[in-house]
Formats: structure tokens, sequence, C-alpha cells
């Protein structure tokens, strides 16, 4: 039986008005209708007009008159006392004063659910924007009643990289069930009853970044970073003291992060090692101590294979499979009128994922069809100066930009948006997302578009197959332009939108969170595919 | 038959061409790398502070901190981030920035139907959200015109004015700053219906003009745009039967909330960015205008070493027209003339103010009548009917279309009838509150204008007039102003900061050159 969810909702509004907004009234029926979760609701004043819900518990202050507020820091205080150690998995508040204090307050950090319209207009002045920001970044969810809000927030706090969602008036029990389960994620059962010390350690980390989200919120683990500047080399000095602290190691890369880690493993403990792709092509998986690797992880099966080839020293049952991911509750957003005929890429570098094939593409379309264009998310290759040091990948971008420069049919129709976290915002515009990469492992772009509801058009690169839904499958340019001419039909698009959901929802984050929970304590089946 | 790579004549083939001009960008790259690289070695770094700190004792004593702040230092790259600059072949229309110039040129952000459109009668350099700003600053169009349009599904700025791409709302607001400082009037053209257009009133607002069709749903009146002046508050002209209903209308923002920019100093621009070529001597611009300049241009012309601000003001302004191609500037005092001279290039021909061949105006009358040629000829707005005339548009003829006055109760009747007499601009008529206004008007103005009362409704672009403490040649500045920007109705705000802006405008010297021929 899970354990019950507390969550505090205090209805004080900013006016101070004893009118308490309604969807804080569905919000608050919609939790107490759930066995799991315990209501306890907070206000000041006689909400005559608020019948609280059979299920929820009210703190009403009896010393206090109607309408004799008390000021807002007394407030936060009342609810920090009233939370003590952690009796609440969240708290709500409507009003911004209060969350501003609250956010102050260390032990609500990540706890706070902040409703965005109570947030002020942020670009009047920048003390403003950096309040709204300390209250952003400590809340666990904000909660938007429309998706521009929830974009604007985004755009305008990079800084945070907080959980926001769209929360419609009457939410449906669904979302209710989301915002738990980002708030408190369930432990899986072979978590239960441990308490265990992981280290991640890794350079880039934004494709493990949501599993660590989770893992962090989870009682039984304690989770810690070790963060690399390169594949190759470790910021400073190896974390000697981290390896030691450690139950559990995952390398996210195999490069010299698994090297050191499988040469000092600690007796004991127990080491993941994540490859993607590119690393089979340098040296450093060779020199990983492979006797030390409880499991490699691949991300599909077509590398499965290449790495039990290519490391023959390392077992078979130990090399084990476990898809990317995207989470749906950031991809799922509304698209924008006209995204049905925006065509997107993401990411044109380096020269493997063939921004030419997308522009073949592109002219093909617009041959019959000139209201397509394509918006491409990237770093500029001459921005990024590893890449632009080689003459190959030089030669390339160059005449492949001169080709959108001189083609008439490719004139304004090829659009290079800066390159940014913001993806999920960037794929409202986006009706059909393209994958036309020489190799990849699992590339994530058409995964993340799919989620989002983009069509998919996958050239049939290595291992695509099996990995993305049939559907969006297109085995050269000309089929791939036949399918997205097709799309200029709204219903068509809207179909093929729905499918294509349909076929990745298995890579949601949720869905894939246990097999990683799995791995930490026990070997998985190596024949394991969602 | 294989890829030709040599024409018949023996001259290299444009792919030939293409990959050579390829290989030495790349080599350009390359060396400009390399040097990078050697200016942050640590050998460079060492060898240079020793040899500088061998030159002097001073040297010599610094030498041992300098050495260890290079030893604290070293490994580190501070080059690197110097790469991402772009070099400049990558910009995707470069073919625009490296091809001669023809003719009037707009920058154009707009739907690729109307680049198209425009293409074919003006020299258009399309200005795409990647690059935009980094083009802004190769280029300098006469005109700059931003379409609603370019925000609509299907094109390269789709999604402009949405939540979700608030960056490039920004890049815009950038494109209008870079533009503005360099005195490019940038125009907003709507061309789709206001309520299916995304909100782009922070954009349209920084623009220096508004232009709408009338065929436009919601844009002229109904809709509540941010332009830095109430529309309503101004009153433009209702449709009327002089007035086609699909010709367009050309509101001006007098001035941006922030700027407070003076439509006297608008005016003077304005024929500036329409090719005038005008003399005049600063020193008698009003000075107001000196607190109304632009920051840029302030610290700019502060940190030359002119004595007058003033003419270094203008000298600034007339340099950059010199820069880019406008030929002639001429200044009353031979002294400041001569300072000014200093800075002229070589080939630019400079006219005395003595000996200048031009016409001498000494009145703002005058002066009104070549503004007014010069825009019949060529202003902004005249070239943009040209280009909306390409489009299929029926502008109707915008040169007949009368300049009207109209007067609000509670105005001086001697004194605005006063200032009317004295306009060289003959009003086409004049609109009052009631009737009994309209017979003293008449009876003071003795005067075949026609006087009507308002109720009929303005019939012609027109000038508000409704102060009594506006001094006398208020009137005049708004009817030169409203005559060369061709707006449908010009006036100001209530702000007293606008009043003050036009109280110097008195008669002075003006020289201005009359174009020749």
């Amino acid at each position: 039986m899970a354990s019950v969810f507390r969550l505090l909702v205090d209805a004080t509004t900013e006016d101070r008005s004893d009118a308490t907004p309604p969807w804080v009234r569905s919000t608050v029926e919609l939790f107490s209708s759930f066995d799991d979760v315990e209501v306890t609701l907070h206000s000041h004043g006689d909400d005559a007009d608020f019948t609280v819900p059979a299920h929820a518990v009210t703190t009403r202050d009896p010393s206090l008159a109607q309408n004799d507020y008390p000021e807002l820091e007394s407030l936060a205080d009342e609810i920090v006392e009233l939370d003590g150690t952690g009796r609440f998995d969240a708290v709500l508040v409507l009003s911004y004063g209060l969350a501003l204090d609250l956010a102050n307050t260390a032990s609500m950090c990540g706890r706070l659910l902040v409703w965005a319209p109570c947030l002020p207009d942020w670009s009047s002045a920048e003390a403003v924007r950096r309040d709204v920001i300390s209250v952003v970044s400590a809340a666990g969810c904000v909660l938007c009643d429309s998706e521009d809000l929830r974009s604007r927030i985004e755009y305008a706090i990079p800084e945070s990289r907080t959980l926001t969602l769209y929360w419609p008036p009457e939410p449906p029990e669904s979302d209710g069930r989301r915002l738990i389960r980002r708030l408190r994620p369930e432990p899986p059962e072979v978590l239960r009853g441990r308490k265990l010390r992981v280290v991640v350690a890794g350079y880039d980390l934004k494709f493990i970044n949501g599993i660590l989200r989770k893992l962090a919120l989870l009682d039984e683990c304690e989770l810690r970073v070790d963060e690399w500047a390169t594949l190759q080399t470790p910021r400073g000095k190896p974390n000697v003291a981290l390896k030691n602290w450690a139950d559990v190691v995952i390398c996210e890369w195999c490069g010299a992060n698994a090297v050191w880690y499988s040469r000092h493993k600690r007796r004991g403990q127990r080491l993941i090692v994540r490859l993607h792709r590119f690393e089979i092509t340098t040296a450093l998986p060779y020199a990983v101590e492979l006797d030390a690797v409880d499991q490699l992880i691949t991300v599909c099966p077509k590398y499965q294979q290449v790495v039990r080839e290519e490391l023959a020293g390392l077992p078979t049952e130990r090399v084990v499979m476990i898809p990317n991911y995207a989470d749906a509750s950031t991809f799922e957003r509304g698209k924008l009128p006209g995204a049905h005929l925006h065509m997107g890429m993401i990411s044109m570098i380096p020269k493997l994922k063939r921004l030419d094939l997308a522009l073949d593409i592109l002219e093909e379309v617009r041959r019959r069809d000139d209201r397509f264009c394509l918006f491409v998310k990237s770093r500029f290759p001459s921005e990024v100066d590893w890449l632009w040091k080689l003459p190959d990948e030089r030669r390339y971008f160059r005449s492949v930009l001169r080709r959108v420069q001189s083609s008439p049919s490719l004139e304004g129709a090829v659009t290079f948006d800066p390159f940014g976290w913001d993806v999920a915002n960037w794929l409202r515009k986006i009706g059909t997302v393209l994958s036309t990469s020489d190799a990849e492992a699992f590339q994530v772009a058409p995964l993340e578009g799919m989620m989002s509801g983009s069509v998919g058009v996958v050239l049939p690169w290595d291992g695509a197959d099996g990995l993305y839904p049939e559907v969006s499958l297109a085995p050269d340019v000309r089929h791939a332009a036949e399918r997205i001419l097709e799309l200029a039909d709204l219903d068509v698009w809207a179909s093929r939108s729905r499918a294509a959901k349909k076929g990745v929802e298995h890579y949601d984050l949720d869905r894939v969170f246990p097999s990683w929970a799995g791995i930490l304590v026990e070997d998985r089946d190596p024949d394991a595919w969602p | 038959m294989g890829h030709r790579m040599q024409s018949e004549r023996g001259q290299p083939s444009l792919q030939q061409l293409r990959e050579q001009l390829g290989e030495a960008e790349d080599r350009v790259w390359e060396l400009e790398t390399k040097l990078r690289e050697t200016l942050h070695s640590t050998s460079y770094r060492l060898g240079r502070n020793l040899v500088l700190g061998a030159k002097s004792p001073r040297g010599l004593w610094r030498l041992p901190a300098q050495l260890w702040r290079l030893y604290q230092g070293r490994g580190t790259r501070e080059a690197a981030t110097e790469y991402a600059t772009r070099p400049a072949g990558l910009f995707l229309n470069y073919r625009s920035l490296v091809r001669e110039r023809e003719g009037p040129q707009i920058g154009l952000v707009a739907s690729r139907q109307t680049v198209r459109s425009l293409g074919a009668a003006f020299d258009v350099v399309p200005l795409w959200p990647h690059d935009a700003n980094e083009v802004a600053h190769a280029i300098s169009p006469d005109v700059v015109v931003i379409e609603s349009g370019a925000s609509m599904p299907g094109q390269a700025w789709s999604a402009l004015g949405t939540a979700i791409e608030a960056g490039l709302e920004e890049t815009l607001v950038d494109l209008i700053a870079v533009f503005g400082r360099r005195s490019i009037p940038v125009l907003f053209w709507w061309t789709t219906p206001f309520d299916r257009t995304a909100d782009l009133s922070r954009v349209s607002g920084r623009c220096d003009f508004v232009v709408a069709d009338d065929s436009v749903p919601g844009v002229p009146k109904a809709t509540p745009l941010s332009l830095g002046v109430d529309l309503a508050q101004l009153q433009p002209v209702r449709p009327s039967a002089r007035r086609d209903a699909t010709a367009p209308v050309l509101h001006l923002s007098p001035y941006e909330p922030d700027q407070r920019v003076a439509p006297a100093t608008r005016l003077v621009e304005a024929a500036l960015a329409a090719g005038a070529r005008i003399l005049y001597e600063p020193g008698h611009l009003h000075a107001a205008e000196e607190t109304l300049w632009s920051r840029d241009v302030q610290s700019c012309y502060q940190s030359a070493a002119w004595t007058t601000p003033t003419t270094n003001r203008l000298s600034h302004r007339c340099l950059a027209m010199l820069g880019s191609g406008v030929p002639v500037f001429a200044c009353k005092e031979p002294a400041e003339f001569g300072e000014f001279v200093t800075e002229v290039p070589a080939d630019v021909s400079i006219h005395d103010a003595e000996a200048c061949a031009g016409k001498r105006l000494d009145s703002l009358g005058a002066m009104a009548e070549v503004l007014r040629t010069i825009h019949l000829t060529g202003t902004v707005q005249n070239r943009l009917l040209a280009g909306l005339r390409s489009l299929g548009v029926d502008t109707g003829p915008s040169e007949d279309r009368g300049l009207g006055v109209s007067i609000r109760a509670g105005a001086d009747i001697e004194q605005a009838v006063g200032s009317i007499k004295a306009q060289s601009i003959r009003p086409a008529e004049i609109l009052v509150d009631d009737a009994d206004m309209r017979d003293r008007l008449s009876a003071t103005l003795n005067s075949d204008i026609p006087v009507r009362p308002r109720a009929l409704g303005e019939s012609s672009r027109h000038v508000l007039w409704r102060d009594k403490a506006w001094p006398k040649t208020y009137l005049h500045d708004l009817l030169v102003a409203s005559e060369v920007m061709g707006t449908d109705c010009f006036s100001d705000g209530d702000g007293p900061e606008m009043t003050g802006a036009f109280g110097t405008a008195a008669p002075k010297p003006w020289w201005i050159e009359v174009p020749v021929g």
C-alpha cells in the first residue's frame, strides 16, 4: 500500500479577498478524491462559499476574526511550523508574497507548488525578476493556467529547470496523478527498505537528468554527482571521497570516467556504465577494466550487439538495454496554428546528421507545396570550435549553407533557430520532426518530437527500425516527402500526430524509470526491451 | 556528360569559383585561428612580457608579478570563445551583402511572398531571424519594412509575437534599435487581420511608422495598438467618400514613449532618409532637441574632438549621410564648416554656404515647400506607396489628398486664423466643433478655404489644432511634418514635453539646397 501524499493548500490570495478562486476549489476537490492523498486546507477568514471536501482537513485559526488576516511573514511562519519536520509532501500557495517567503525557507525547497498567475511581471525590474527566479527555482512545480504563460516563464527564467505544468481550471485525474508522481515518485518495489548511496559520474548529463531528478526525490536514494569536464578529463582530480562513499556508481558515457571508476572500484560497490554510441569509436571503452563493470547499458539493440562484439571481455549477459526516454509531461503541449506545415530538425552537427538530406526533402516537398518550411534548432557549426577545425566538416557545412543561400526553392524556407534547452517550447510550432542521420544509437530528437505530437519522419539509418513507430520510417527522400505532403491536410496530420504519440508512449520517463531503479540493485535481463 | 568544371572559353566555372572561394575562406579562417592561438599562447605572452619588461626599469619591476600571473593562468585557453565569430560567408543572405546595390534599398522582414513581390520593384534585402542583426550592421537600406505577415505560419518569422518565440521578438526589437541608431526609418506594415495575428504591438510600437491597409480588418481604429501614441486620441481620419476605401493609411507614431523624439527632429530625419540633399545650419535648431537626441549619438559626438555640440551632432549625422552616398553638406559658419571638413572624405564635394548655388530659405514656410517637393518625389512613404502599387494595392493619388486643420472648441480663433493664413501650405479645409464656431472662424478667416462642422466628418488628412497656448509656429510644424510624413492626422499627446519641443521651432535661417533639376 502506497503511503499517503500530504498536500497543504494555503488559500490566501494576494488581495486577501475571501473568494476562493474556482481552480483552487477544483484542485482541492481533485486531490481530496484520491484515497492516498490527504489535503490540509490552511485558511483565514470565513470561506463560506467554499465547502471543504469530506476528506480535507482544515486548519482555520479560531483566534482570528473574519478578514483579520495576519501578515504574510507570520503566515509563512505558521506554515513552516505546521509543516514541522517535513510533514507535507507539497505546499500549494496562491500568494506571491507568501511564495517568496517560503522560497527563502530552505526546508520548503522542492515542495512548493506555485500558481503561476500570481507571479508579478518580472520584466519590469531586475530585482523583481531575481525574486521570481528564487520562487520558481525553489518550487517543486509551477502550475500555469495557460501554455503561453508556461512558455513565457520558461523563456524568461532559463536559470530555473523547475517543472512547469499546464493546470486547467478543471484538472483531470491524470494530471493530478502525474503531479503527485513528479513531486514524490513511487519507489519501485526493488528499492523499498533500502538506503542506497548513488554517485553519477559523467561530463554531459542531459540524457540522464530526468532519471536523476526522480532518483533524488526518492527516500531510498541519496544521490551525488561527480561532474567531469569532458569525456576524457575530470574537473580537477577524480573524486576519491565520492568513490569511497558510493554504493552504486553510474558512469554516464563510457569515457575516462568509466575507466577511472572501473580501476578504482571499491569492494562491494556496484558499477554501471552507459554507452551511447560514439564512445565505441574512441579508445576509452577498451581501456575500461571490464571485470569491474556490473552492467553496461546500451540504448538500443543494435549497439548492444556492437558492444558485445567490440568488448569481447565483457560477459554478454552484462550488456543490457535501457532505451532513451522523454518526459511526456514536458513535451505534451498544444501546437500552434499552422504547425502542420512546419518541419523541424533538432541539431545539425556534426555532418552525420545530414542536413543536406533534410534540404532534399524540403525541396521535394516545396516543389509541390511551397507552404512548407524547415526550422533547424541547433548550434551553428562555426560556433563549435572543435568541429569547425575539421576541414571535412567545414567544407560540408559551407556547401550546404551555400545551397540554402542559392537554391531558389529554399529561399526564406530554412530558418536556423538558436540552440537552447527550450526544445519542448520550440516543438509547439513543429508539425513534423525529421531524422536524417547517417548513424545514431537512439536519437532523442524524433522521440521528443513525437512525444510532443509532431509526426516523425525517420530516414532508415542503421538501427532505426524497431526504435520508432513503423509509420515514421521512410525508406528514402522521395517517400519522406510524399508523407509530409499528405500532412498538409490538417485531419491527416492530426491522426498521424496521435499515432506518433501513441507509438512512443512506452518511452515516457515514468515508464523507463523503473528499469533504472531496478538496475541499481540487481542485474537486468539482457533481452529486456520495452 | 560529367560535371562541367570549365566553361568553353576556359573561364573558371561558377562551381570552380565557389570552391576557390571556399578554400580561400578556409585559409583565412585557419590563419586567423593560428594568430589567435599565437597571441594567447604562453610562449608568446612570456616573450612579450620579457621584452616589454626589459624596456624600462618600471617594466622590470612589474615583471615578476606578470610572470606569476602567467604561471597561474597556464593551460587556460582565453581565446576559446572567439571561435564563435561567424565567418561572413555563412550569412544566409550573403548574396544580398556582396552584390551591388540597385536603386532604393529596403530591408525586409516579411513573408516570402512579399519579399518576392517587392523584390520585383526594389532592391530588397530580406532579413531572416538567424542573422538579421548581423546583416543589419552590414547594409544601409533607405527604409526597413516589417510586415505583420512575416509572423504567419509557414514563414521564417513564424510564431513571432507568441510566448513561445519571445526570442524572435527580442531579435526584432534589437533590429529596430540598430536601424534606429543609424536613423534608418523602420515601418511596420499591417497586412494581416489583426485578430488573427499574434500580439505584435511591442514590435510595432517601436517602429517609426505604422502602415495599415484599410482593407485589413480591425487594424486602423478598433484595436488598441500600442504605438507610442494613442491612435484614438489622434482621431485618425475616418474613411470617407473622398478616400478610396482600400487606400493605405499612414499613421505616424511621433515619438516612442521612452525616447521622446520630437516630430521636428523626425521631420528632418525623414527628409534625410528620403535622400534629400539638405544643407542646414544646426546652431539654430531648438535647444530642446539637445535632450531629445538619442544617447548613442550623444556619446558618439561627445567622444569626438568637436567644440560645438550642435555642430558636432550635425557633423556626425552628415558624415553618416556622406558615408551612405548622400552627397552634400554645407554649413553657414565657415569656421564650423572648416572644422567639419577635416573629417570629410576627399572625394566628396563640399559647398561653401556663401557660394552655394542652392536657394536660401529664411523661413520654415520656404523649407516646407522644399520638403513638399522632396516628399512628392521620393519620400519613404512614396517609395512605400510605389511598393504597394507593385503589389496591386490601389493607393489612390496620394499627392492629391488634401491637408485639413481641425480646430477644437476653446481654441483662440484669432490666433488659429493668423497661423493658418501664415502657412505656405494651404489647408484643404478647416473642421470645427459647431456652427457658431464655423461662422466666427469663416468671418475672421475671410477666405475660400471651406470651414465645416466636424459632425460631417473629416474628409481629408488633417492636423489637430486645439490648444490656444501653443505658439504660432506650432501649426506650421504640424502641417509641414504631416505633409512630409504623409500621415492622415498629425498631433501630439497632451504632455507638456511635446509642447516644449515644438516651442522652439520659430522661424530661423535655414539653408536648404533644392535638388537641381
